[in-house]
């Protein structure tokens, strides 16, 4: 509640003191400098016809819903990787703010094991003895060169699985770049020989404007 | 300077109120509607106002044309609860109420000075408008809604009504109050009869492909809301047991119950399968995991409309196990909440529990998580505050502390049982001081680090010298208490009622700054805040829905009480003691130091001896200036003119002294006086003052500062 109230009385009578008007006029002077809110302000004093396009809020995206934008990222690697088997990208976001802003970064995507080594392959099927190899794959969001989410590992049993990661971090004005990386372990560290096909996926930088 | 020899008694600095038979003479018998301010003096107090203007509005009918002065409250009903809170690091405030219509209310200042509320609504879009929905009202003294925030909400709870959480858009139940209804399980059929559908995918699938052996599972589920805080779970389903082949897996299909409005999700946990190799497992085997009686996360459904569910999802893709311990229900009739680290704190229901949360779970009560605080002989728990490093819980007699941390556990100990707390309303923490409570015999105050480290902990009274105050109180009514500190003032205000009402009508103040307290009456608080924010105004709700109703705003820019009472400020000092009582003196003058605000007198009085009637009928006055001072004042000065022969300007206030030449001769030998000090108007500030009597002989006057103790702070 921003309403403001005068702090010192007066009446006829009282000798004039200046620190009496000063008083109150501090209280209101106070909120003028940036404390006003809605409580100030009538319904609809304010519409979008008001606010610049992109004045508080930027989006930027990338999707990838096509067969032909499937990567393959290749499980022989052990390091974080970002781009395919084939040198192509995961899709990042590029883009220049013109102020500090907040961005609210998010990822989500399906994938596949592919199945390219078969003594490794995963089959959930009672007594089948060639699934002696515990692998993984792992996510995670890249702003500007640093990392600020991860997606839990995913294990070789989930043949077709999904993430979603998200994060918020300060921006200073200035050209930014947003990425995803991968990264495909067995459980000791080595290869897991079993490719990873990333399949649908979609990234979104929303740029809060402060 | 004085003709004649005099002795002269010096009273300074002026302190707060001591009802004791003998009490110093800078102490005062009664000080009414003023306020102690850092420069060391008293001035006159606050008055209040309503929260919004009045505005004029034009008459209907007949009476088209004429202009009625209208006030947004004139109609409100009494004010039975208020509560303050922001979110957005303070960005958005609110300021929530309770009517007695059962309407409850948030503040919106935009449509000022008209309609300046919204109700609040649920999450069907149903009003707290006390028709569509309502809240429940007791006449009869009782604890008012209480409420905490936790994660930028409030929670709002009275015991009698559904407890609510108000997240700035809607009130919506709080948790679940019972177990998520039962799961039914079956096997999916592609008819009535025995053509069940099956899948022959590797990686899916319950059960083991194995020809003609039983397997078996049940489920559990359990409710989630919007702030993901998770019901009960409900009991266990019937059993499901089908055989699969050597290919393939049957598909069951598990019907699920709906939730309440406010369930947003489901969740669905599962046995891993009952049999292995078509046998029942009876207990733990060989594999570890293997139990039939734990369940394990399978599925969220994030809907509340889907009946049935199909389950494909293998044993090894099952989540983690579910801990019933973990889980449980808001307790029913709590009236008392608190938050203590990270973990909420419920208490007030029939008995003598407090319940505490699963942390970072609001919502979520473990049936386990609780504490039995005292016994019955201390009387029901009255209050709970969080402060320092410790929850204190009161009783009507008795403090106990809660300690401890979710990850180590939580404790409780005994603090004292001497003291406890009848108004919950009455406990704020008084900036340097300690946590200040109400009890039956006065106000107390915990001070110390509540640890074994710092300062000791103790339980002190701060009103051991207002005897004839606290007679004045209702104690059948205490409950109605209530308390704000105006951290501009440096005032604890605490609303009082007093034999005549159960409303609460006096107030106390308490000057924290030096521990003294004054009185005014005349104010008809139900419950108050002091808003968190930078303004930091006191903001109260009135019971009195006659005469001043709505919400009031504590100022001394206000010229009176809500239009209907004065400010009346006045300082009554002790009944000075001159010594023995075979010895007296003669008052010859009071020389009064105030503030030279003016024209608008101060008026002095005085008794001697403990006499019912004053001295004078009527009281003395004079300016509060110096007669010859002629100095520009409100409603003579006009900018740009001259007074006097010089152009008008600002002035300044100063101290003066005042002087009333008095006698009491017709009342015979004092012994005894008692000086009154008051405001003509409004304005005053006294900053000390002093008595010249006739003492001893002419020629040997007796030194009464040094002998009767007028100088220098009584405590």
């Amino acid at each position: 509640m921003a309403f403001k109230y005068r702090q010192a009385f007066f009446e006829n009578g009282d000798i004039i003191d200046a620190r009496d008007w000063n008083r109150n006029v501090a209280e209101f002077a106070d909120e003028l400098n940036g404390y006003l809110d809605r409580d100030n302000l009538p319904p609809v004093a304010f519409t979008h016809e008001h606010i610049k396009t992109k004045a508080f809020n930027e989006f930027y995206s990338s999707i990838a819903n096509t067969t032909a934008e499937h990567r393959t990222i290749n499980g022989n690697i052990t390091t974080w990787q970002s781009e395919s088997d084939a040198g192509l990208g995961f899709g990042a976001l590029t883009f220049a703010s013109d102020t500090d802003a907040l961005a609210v970064v998010e990822w989500s995507g399906s994938w596949n094991w592919a199945p390219t080594h078969v003594d490794y392959q995963w089959r959930g099927v009672s007594g089948y003895a060639k699934n002696t190899l515990e692998y993984y794959v792992k996510y995670r969001l890249i702003v500007d060169g640093m990392v600020v989410t991860t997606v839990p590992n995913s294990v070789w049993t989930r043949a077709f699985d999904s993430g979603y990661m998200c994060a918020a971090i300060p921006l200073p004005a200035g050209n930014h770049k947003v990425d995803i990386e991968v990264r495909i372990r067995s459980k000791d560290g080595g290869p897991a020989y079993q490719d990873i096909v990333l399949m649908e996926r979609e990234l979104i930088c929303w740029l809060r404007k402060r | 300077m004085s003709t004649i020899p005099v002795s002269r008694l010096k009273v300074h600095p002026l302190r707060g109120m001591d009802q004791r038979w003998r009490a110093a003479p800078n102490s005062a018998q009664e000080i009414q509607d003023m306020t102690w301010v850092e420069q060391d003096g008293w001035t006159d107090g606050p008055g209040y106002r309503t929260l919004v203007k009045s505005y004029y509005s034009v008459g209907s009918g007949q009476e088209l044309g004429t202009e009625n002065l209208t006030n947004a409250f004139d109609d409100e009903s009494k004010i039975i609860s208020l509560h303050w809170f922001s979110q957005h690091t303070g960005a958005v405030q609110w300021m929530i109420w309770e009517t007695s219509d059962g309407e409850l209310k948030a503040f919106n200042g935009s449509k000022a000075p008209e309609g300046v509320y919204n109700y609040l609504r649920d999450r069907d879009g149903a009003q707290f408008n006390g028709t569509d929905r309502t809240r429940t009202y007791n006449s009869t003294p009782t604890v008012r809604t209480q409420s905490f925030t936790y994660g930028g909400r409030i929670y709002l709870l009275n015991g009698k009504d559904e407890p609510v959480v108000f997240d700035g858009r809607k009130a919506d139940p709080c948790g679940f109050g019972t177990q998520a209804g039962q799961a039914s399980p079956d096997v999916l059929d592609k008819t009535e009869g025995s053509d069940a559908i099956t899948v022959s995918d590797d990686r899916i699938g319950v059960g083991y492909k194995e020809a003609d052996n039983t397997q078996g599972y049940r489920y559990k589920v359990t409710f989630v809301n919007e702030r993901g805080q998770e019901s009960e779970a409900s009991f266990r389903s019937e059993s499901i047991t089908f055989t699969n082949t050597d290919s393939s897996n049957k598909v069951p299909a598990v019907r699920i119950p709906i939730g309440p409005s406010n369930c947003v999700a489901r969740r669905i946990y599962r046995t891993l399968n009952m049999y292995i190799s078509g046998e029942l497992v009876t207990g733990y085997g060989s594999d570890t995991r293997t139990s039939a009686d734990e369940y394990y996360f399978h599925s969220e459904i994030q809907d509340n409309v889907s009946q049935v569910i199909t389950d494909i999802i293998p044993d090894a893709l099952l989540g983690t196990v579910l801990d019933e311990t973990q889980l449980g229900s808001w307790p029913f009739n709590a009236t008392l909440g608190a938050v203590f680290k990270n973990t909420v704190f419920l208490a007030g229901m029939m008995t003598n529990e407090v319940r505490f949360s699963k942390p970072m779970h609001p919502e979520v009560f473990p049936s386990g998580n609780l504490f039995q605080i005292g016994d019955s002989v201390q009387g029901p728990i009255t209050a709970m505050y969080p402060t320092k490093n410790a929850l204190v819980v009161f009783k009507q007699l008795g403090i106990y502390l809660i300690k401890g941390d979710p990850s180590n556990g939580f404790y409780a100990q005994t603090l004292t049982l001497d003291a406890g707390c009848s108004a919950p309303d009455s406990i704020k923490e008084l900036p340097g001081l300690g946590l200040a409570f109400l009890s039956e015999s006065g106000l107390f105050l915990l001070e110390g680090a509540l640890t074994n480290t710092g300062n000791p902990t103790s339980v002190v009274k701060l009103s051991s010298y207002l005897p004839d105050l606290f007679d004045r109180i209702n104690k059948s009514a205490l409950v109605n208490a209530s308390a704000a500190v105006d951290r501009k003032s440096g005032e604890y205000i605490l609303a009082l009622p007093t034999r005549s009402s159960p409303d609460p009508s006096m107030v106390l103040k308490y000057h924290y700054n030096i521990g003294e307290w004054s009185t005014s009456e005349n104010w008809p608080i139900n419950c108050m805040i002091a808003t968190g924010d930078h303004r930091g105004y006191v903001i109260f709700g009135s019971h009195d829905d006659t005469t001043l109703p709505g919400l009031f705003v504590i100022s001394k820019g206000w010229p009176d009480k809500g239009g209907v009472y004065n400010v009346e400020p006045s300082y009554t000092s002790t009944h000075i003691d001159f010594g023995h009582v075979y010895s007296s003196v003669h008052p010859l003058r009071f020389l009064v130091y105030a503030i030279g605000y003016g024209n608008n007198d101060i008026k002095c009085n005085f008794k001697v001896n403990r006499q019912l009637d004053s001295i004078y009928a009527i009281d003395k006055s004079h300016d509060q200036r110096y007669s010859l001072d002629n100095l520009p004042m409100y409603g003579e000065t006009k900018f740009g003119e001259f007074i006097n022969g010089e152009e008008a300007r600002f002035s300044e206030h100063r101290p003066v002294v005042v002087r009333f030449d008095v006698s009491a001769s017709h009342k015979g030998p004092v012994h005894e006086l008692q000086v009154t000090y008051s405001a003509e108007k409004r304005r005053i500030a006294l900053l000390s003052y002093e008595v010249d009597l006739k003492s001893g002989t002419q020629t040997a006057p007796s030194p009464m500062t040094l002998n009767y103790g007028g100088t220098g702070s009584k405590r």
